[in-house]
């Protein structure tokens, strides 16, 4: 008898939390849902200034990149102020020194990189964490598609945080090899 | 009242949760790197651990001694998640810096440890004061830790560089090693200021 007493306090004492925790998600979930619509906006202009809005592709409609660690999640196409394309912003994942590393760069249509921003990532705070700071992706804006874009050639890597900043160097150099190959099927 | 203030000082010189009783040491070193972050560990910390004293202690007498840890922890994994959620929601920024180690609060030794040790033991009132000391000394203890590791590591206080030049910065001190060595320092200086006159404890000279 006593195991179902202490098993029902349990779960009283879960359903309690239970409820406690879906209003706080619910109150919470419209706020962080448009922050990151907000946020999402926000990255896709630093990184494609020169677009007025974007389209989104469906999945349905590019190619997958041809790698094992290495995916593109998004594109989105830059569109100007004459509806005119400007240019096209990806989004890209891969795995760096503490797991996965998402990024989103914007392409111009004269094949120049127009930004880099970091969207997340887990690299240690203070060391690969400086993957997202302006002084690393800097380096990337700029730079044209065709360019070397490898550590030790034309970048630099962050002391001490050598297989981030490698692991964001290779998905740039992928991607940028992805759209010289793809941009025409949808353009 | 004299009773309060004691439980409220106990948690930031004598029951210094990180210098005195040593545990919760793991946040600690992984993310005294920077100012902000310490800050934002201990403030999130402190919310949880006054948030679970609190209910802890108006539950004590309800609790069969048999489930207390379970309810413990749920309590606890529920007031994180509070704070997970809302940081999402309001200090976007400061959550993505913090990532993994918000989650990570709810195995943190010191809530769980003040559970146990005092508010399943004592009134609701003086497990406030308790986790208000407790939460202070925590945050006091990150401000100094990750002050020194982000100045000597990084060169910045705050994320604001040095007003002078010529400061080379110790990439050490921001990796892991760094935090070994800082807090080594820092406890030795902590239990040198506020000796223990307790029998067996601290020997002073040869006297």
């Amino acid at each position: 008898m006593n195991v179902l007493r202490l098993g029902f306090i349990l779960m009283l004492v879960s359903a309690i939390s239970a409820g406690a925790l879906s209003y706080v998600f619910f109150q919470t979930k419209p706020i962080i849902e448009q922050r990151k619509a907000e946020d999402t906006k926000r990255v896709l202009l630093e990184v494609l200034p020169s677009a007025k809005s974007f389209k989104e592709l469906n999945s349905s409609e590019f190619k997958p990149l041809d790698d094992s660690v290495m995916f593109i999640t998004n594109i989105y196409l830059g569109i100007g102020s004459q509806d005119n394309p400007v240019g096209v912003a990806i989004k890209g994942v891969t795995v760096g020194y503490g797991g996965s590393i998402v990024i989103l760069i914007g392409i111009s249509n004269d094949n120049k990189i127009t930004g880099i921003e970091i969207i997340e990532h887990k690299e240690t705070p203070g060391l690969g964490s400086k993957i997202a700071e302006k002084s690393f992706t800097g380096m990337f804006v700029s730079k044209t598609l065709n360019d070397p874009l490898t550590i030790k050639d034309d970048l630099t890597a962050i002391a001490g945080a050598t297989k981030s900043s490698q692991a964001v160097a290779k998905l740039v150099k992928k991607i940028a090899d992805y759209v010289l190959k793809n941009r025409e099927a949808w353009r | 009242m004299k009773q309060l203030w004691k439980d409220f000082v106990n948690g930031i010189i004598s029951e210094n949760a990180v210098l005195k009783l040593m545990i919760g040491l793991c946040p600690v070193l992984a993310i005294s790197t920077t100012v902000v972050n310490g800050v934002g560990m201990g403030l999130a910390t402190t919310f949880v651990l006054l948030g679970s004293n609190l209910t802890i202690a108006l539950i004590r007498n309800i609790v069969p001694k048999e489930i207390r840890i379970p309810v413990f922890i749920i309590v606890i994994a529920t007031f994180v998640t509070i704070t997970d959620l809302s940081m999402a929601a309001y200090f976007p920024a400061l959550h993505k810096t913090l990532g993994i180690f918000i989650p990570l609060i709810v195995v943190n030794c010191i809530i769980m440890g003040r559970a146990e040790a005092f508010a399943s033991r004592n009134t609701p009132v003086r497990a406030i004061a308790d986790g208000l000391g407790m939460g202070i000394g925590f945050i006091l203890t990150l401000i100094l830790l990750s002050g020194a590791r982000e100045l000597l590591g990084n060169g910045t206080i705050f994320g604001a560089s040095l007003p002078f030049k010529g400061f080379e910065p110790a990439l050490i001190m921001i990796l892991p090693p760094g935090a070994f060595f800082a807090i080594g320092i820092m406890i030795a200086i902590f239990n040198n200021l506020f000796k223990l006159k307790r029998d067996g404890g601290h020997k002073h000279g040869s006297a």
